[in-house]
């Protein structure tokens, strides 16, 4: 919420700066940083966890995937064992599924060295109401998208749970199909200010969809530290206004100075078919 | 600390020995032309080879033993003036001294030239008047008093064109900005491009990097103390300029003669003016400007008495049609009454009002937002000066200021449903000082400046104190009540300077000062930004205190002609603050969670060569520097500072062609500012994420440029004084580095490519002036 008012002073800059490619030597990594990427939800099916390494800063291969790690998921009563199907991919059984109010502890031994996780699944809340208009914030009407389909604007209603401390990612499906398919484009909000608020068709994100396309929302609930390192993620890779923080190295919430996010979220859905 | 005080008993004892039969000469010095005093003159008495100088009211006191002397009156760019008195009884003498032309300039008289430089107590100081800086070449024709004083050894800029400075490295937020004794808390304009100070609002400024003296508190590195002009006691004047950014217009004009004046002094820039006259609604509606307002007045209420008023307003504002309002904006206000109790005794009681506040804002169709902040400063200071002798100055005083910040206010009116309302706190502080310091020449060659200052500082209910476990976690909060004192922080300040004259025209001079500093800025970016507040010590925040030991040697060639001086100095900083990565420090309740304390040092050298006078003047410096700082929490080491640059270099010249034609030439030099760059990367759901190393670990480009200005003035009528100011800034049209930022190749995934921004290549520009 905060950081979305920092654009006034971007806006400002824009009128002036002038950007230019140059070279520059940098210093080479000295120590290959895991990364983790997890997720177990409430839903019944095989999670995932994916594994690599970090790379050199304008090394142009494909980051290398970490195969050959043990990887468990205890819940407080028992241990859900995820094996490697393919190379940095490691899956639970298909009947795994999180439970609200639990503590999963995550457990990574790689080459002698073990990197944990350990984090609550929290409540979400509900999404009551779906919409969807063709104009804007403003009342004027929304053009075509970039890949030449009608431009609509999506808007949520709900009851932010009550007590702080709630966080949230949103995520949206176009007919079975992730559109928010980078990390970039899911949309992340937390209660901070507006505890227990009544959302009234807010808008939240603008999709292209077609006459009949179903879309799906899907909230999930994530933990303070996720949404912070997700936060600060956006923040090192989309750098350069004179108001932006000193670099830093991005947060996590696994242990052993790995990097990325294993995360535990509840999930609420709703539906909408444009007509 | 006790051996501190009993020497000082016993040196100040000494002050007050008097010898019988002696008389105080004492007086105004003026400019003969519009009436202004003159802070800083000299009064040189030939007979006892030593003297005085006037204060910031023009004023000075010497007590001699009767007799005959022979005075000399002088200041830097006007005619001296030799006196004779007959001193039987005490004396009033009110002199005004006329600003040398050029043509004077040309055959100055060798002998009159003070080496003040060699002579004075001051180190580590420097003071410009305003003819220096005017004949600089200007940013967009803007002159600007802050980017006049970057170019002096100690002194670096925050980044291309920007009026946030750091002296001796110390941070943006640890140098004391006053106008007319009230502080400026934003001195800046456009995001910092400009700053607030009107060139032609502005008498005279003086900046202290070390050896601060004890009348000064409250921040670790330096003093900016800026003097409003008094406005032409013996005539109407008026004066401005027309430039490509913003236009100026000045009136002043006794309030009755050579008893009181009044000055008013506006500049308004009117990029925006022209976005009326656009055909697009959206862009009509938009603005974009500056503006800034000075006003003072001043009267003479008999022999002893004179009140001043002054006042400063300024604003930024900022729209974009309605989508997004900004603006920010100073206010100052000071009331001053000097009164002279005798001769020898000098007083002045000022009232200070300051506020400096943002507001954003958005006015849609479905709702109204609105996010206001402010500080504000409430306070009330006496200063006394003690001329006893010719041998001593003591200046003593007392004061108080009652602080209010209010961090941060959100208000949301939907119109179809219920808004919200977000506040943060309001908080309250006290901040008093009591000071006595005397000026000493202990010998012929020794002299010294000797004070103590006592600083307190309270935080005052009502408030919400949130404590704080060794992790930074917020346990609970505690809730004071209105007027309750919950903390209470206080110490000693002591500040030393000497000075030991080797020769006529060379001097060593050392000197210590102890700071203590209450307030901060909670800002971590690269720029400073209007947005940044200002937040108090507390229980949780312990006030800053700086050591900072200096030497120096200074030299005057060729009969004070040439002036040079080199200096070391060494600075600690005790709970120096930084922020935690990815601190949160807007509008955040917890903002005392995201603070680290550790340990700040800073060290260098500064040499200076200038040139003062005559028809070609300007100065070179360097400063070779190094600031560091440790703080557990953010990296084990100690760190370099964004701002530690290695070397610094400015040269500034002027040249007198003829009495019409001047130009102006300028070049700087700096090592590129400490950085931290990626080493590694990770692709994360589509992003790439940049991995550190250490902080602040490389280097950006060396920073240079040059400017160059050319003025002329048109031949001079009965009345009328104009004159074109042509100026180019970067010349060569460096490409200097403003940030380096990253991102992914458009042809070639998963290949990063680095870019750099700059700002500006040559921007020429071209000012007209008038005065009559």
């Amino acid at each position: 919420m905060k950081t979305n008012f920092i654009f006034f002073g971007l806006l400002m800059m824009c009128c002036v700066g002038c950007t230019e490619r140059i070279d520059l030597d940098l210093n080479t990594l000295e120590n290959k940083r895991l990364i983790v990427d997890g997720w177990i939800t409430t839903d019944t099916m095989a999670h995932e966890i994916s594994l690599q390494y970090t790379q050199d800063f304008f090394d142009i291969e494909e980051a290398e995937r970490v195969s050959g790690a043990q990887v468990s998921l205890f819940d407080g009563t028992q241990i859900i064992v995820f094996t490697e199907t393919e190379p940095g991919i490691y899956t639970s059984p298909p009947s795994a599924y999180g439970v609200i109010g639990r503590w999963y502890e995550l457990r990574i031994e790689l080459n002698n060295e073990v990197f944990e996780s350990t984090t609550r699944l929290d409540s979400v809340m509900a999404i009551d109401s779906l919409a969807y208009s063709r104009k804007d914030d403003f009342g004027r009407d929304l053009d075509t998208g970039d890949f030449g389909l009608p431009l609509y604007r999506l808007l949520f209603s709900g009851k932010e749970l009550s007590g702080t401390g709630d966080h949230y990612a949103m995520r949206v499906f176009k007919n079975g199909i992730l559109d928010t398919d980078t990390l970039f484009e899911y949309v992340l909000f937390n209660d901070e200010f507006v505890d227990g608020f009544e959302y009234n068709l807010i808008s939240f994100d603008f999709i292209e969809a077609e006459i009949n396309d179903t879309i799906e929302v899907e909230l999930l609930s994530i933990s303070k530290e996720a949404f912070e390192a997700y936060q600060a993620m956006f923040s090192e890779v989309f750098r350069g206004g004179i108001f932006d923080a000193p670099p830093a190295n991005v947060p996590s919430n696994l242990s052993n100075g790995a990097l990325g996010v294993f995360n535990a979220s509840a999930v609420s859905r709703r539906q909408i078919v444009i007509q | 600390m006790r051996i501190l005080i009993t020497t000082l008993v016993l040196l100040c004892s000494s002050v007050f020995a008097q010898a019988q039969g002696t008389y105080t000469l004492s007086g105004v010095v003026k400019d003969s032309e519009n009436g202004e005093e003159l802070i800083g003159a000299t009064i040189f008495v030939e007979e006892i080879k030593s003297g005085t100088t006037t204060n910031v009211y023009g004023y000075y006191s010497i007590s001699l033993p009767a007799g005959k002397y022979q005075l000399t009156y002088n200041y830097v760019g006007y005619e001296a003036i030799a006196k004779e008195v007959d001193l039987t009884e005490d004396l009033k003498l009110n002199l005004e001294l006329t600003p040398k032309t050029i043509a004077i300039k040309e055959v100055e008289v060798l002998a009159e030239r003070s080496n003040k430089n060699v002579e004075s107590l001051e180190m580590s100081t420097i003071k410009m008047n305003m003819e220096t800086i005017k004949a600089m070449p200007a940013f967009m024709g803007e002159v600007d008093v802050i980017k006049s004083i970057q170019l002096l050894p100690g002194v670096q800029s925050q980044g291309e064109a920007s009026t946030g400075f750091y002296v001796r490295g110390g941070a943006v937020d640890q140098n004391l900005v006053l106008l007319d004794e009230s502080p400026v808390y934003n001195a800046s304009h456009l995001l910092g491009f400009f700053s607030v100070f009107n060139p032609d609002a502005i008498k005279d400024l003086q900046l202290y990097k070390g050896g601060i003296p004890a009348e000064y508190g409250g921040r670790l590195s330096s003093v900016l103390d800026i003097r409003m002009r008094d406005g032409n006691s013996k005539k109407f004047g008026a004066s401005g300029g027309i430039g490509l950014l913003s236009s100026r217009l000045t009136i002043e004009a006794p309030i009755k003669k050579n008893k009181g004046a009044f000055i008013l002094s506006g500049r308004r820039t009117y990029a925006d003016l022209f976005l009326r006259y656009s055909n697009n609604e959206d862009i009509k509606n938009n603005r974009l400007y500056f503006y800034d307002f000075n006003a003072k007045a001043n009267y003479q209420l008999g022999e002893n008495d004179r009140i001043f008023i002054s006042g400063y307003f300024g604003r930024d504002v900022f729209r974009f049609d309605q989508f997004a309002r900004f603006s920010w904006g100073n206010t100052t206000t000071t009331a001053r009454w000097n009164h002279l109790f005798g001769a020898k005794l000098f007083s002045n009681v000022t009232a200070i009002y300051s506020n400096f506040n943002y507001s954003l804002g958005a006015d849609q169709e479905v709702a109204t937002f609105t996010w206001d902040s402010n500080i504000e400063d409430i306070a009330l200071k006496a200063d006394m000066s003690y001329f006893p002798n010719p041998k001593n100055t003591v200046k003593f005083g007392v004061s108080s200021i009652y602080h209010r910040f209010s961090p941060g206010n959100i208000t949301v009116d939907q119109k179809d449903t219920t808004g919200f309302v977000f506040k943060l706190p309001k908080m309250g502080a006290l901040e008093h000082a009591l000071y006595l310091s005397n000026d000493q020449k202990i010998t012929a060659r020794l002299s010294a400046r000797y004070g103590l200052r006592f600083s307190i500082f309270q935080n005052i209910g009502k408030a919400t104190l949130y404590n704080f476990n060794q992790q930074f976690e917020k346990i609970d909060s505690s809730v004071y009540g209105a007027g309750k004192i919950f903390n209470t922080y206080s110490g000693w300040e002591p500040r030393l300077g000497l000075k030991y004259t080797l020769s006529e025209h060379s001097s060593i001079k050392l000197n210590y000062n102890r700071m203590r500093q209450y307030l901060q800025l909670a800002s971590n970016s690269t720029s400073a930004s209007p947005l940044d507040i200002w937040f108090p010590a507390s229980p949780n925040v312990k006030p800053q205190i700086a050591d900072q030991v200096a030497a120096g040697y200074f030299r005057n060639f060729q009969s004070n002609t040439y002036e040079a001086s080199v200096e070391v100095y060494y600075k600690d900083m005790k709970n120096a603050v930084d922020f935690k990565n990815h601190a949160e420090l807007l509008l955040n309740p917890l903002l005392e969670g995201e603070l680290r304390f550790g340990r700040a040092r800073a060290y260098g050298a500064e040499f200076l060569i200038r040139k003062q006078e005559g028809r070609f003047n300007g100065w070179l410096s360097y400063t070779l520097a190094r600031t560091e700082r440790k703080i557990k929490a953010i990296e084990e080491n100690w760190y370099p500072t964004k701002y530690d640059k290695t070397h610094d270099v400015s040269l500034v010249l002027a040249y007198n062609i003829n009495d019409r034609m001047q130009v102006g030439a300028l070049w700087v030099y700096a090592t590129g500012a400490a950085v931290t760059l990626p080493t590694g990367r990770f692709n994360y759901r589509g992003l790439n994420v940049p991995v550190y190393s250490s902080r602040n670990g490389e280097r950006m480009p060396a920073y240079h440029r040059a400017d160059l200005s050319f003025t002329i003035k048109n031949k001079r009528t009965k009345k009328w004084d104009t004159e074109w100011v042509f100026s180019v800034f970067n010349v060569y049209g460096r490409k200097n580095a403003y940030s380096i930022t990253f991102r992914e190749d458009k042809e070639q995934a998963n290949k990063m490519i680095a870019e750099k921004v700059y700002l500006f290549r040559q921007v020429p520009s071209v000012t007209y002036n008038f005065k009559f």
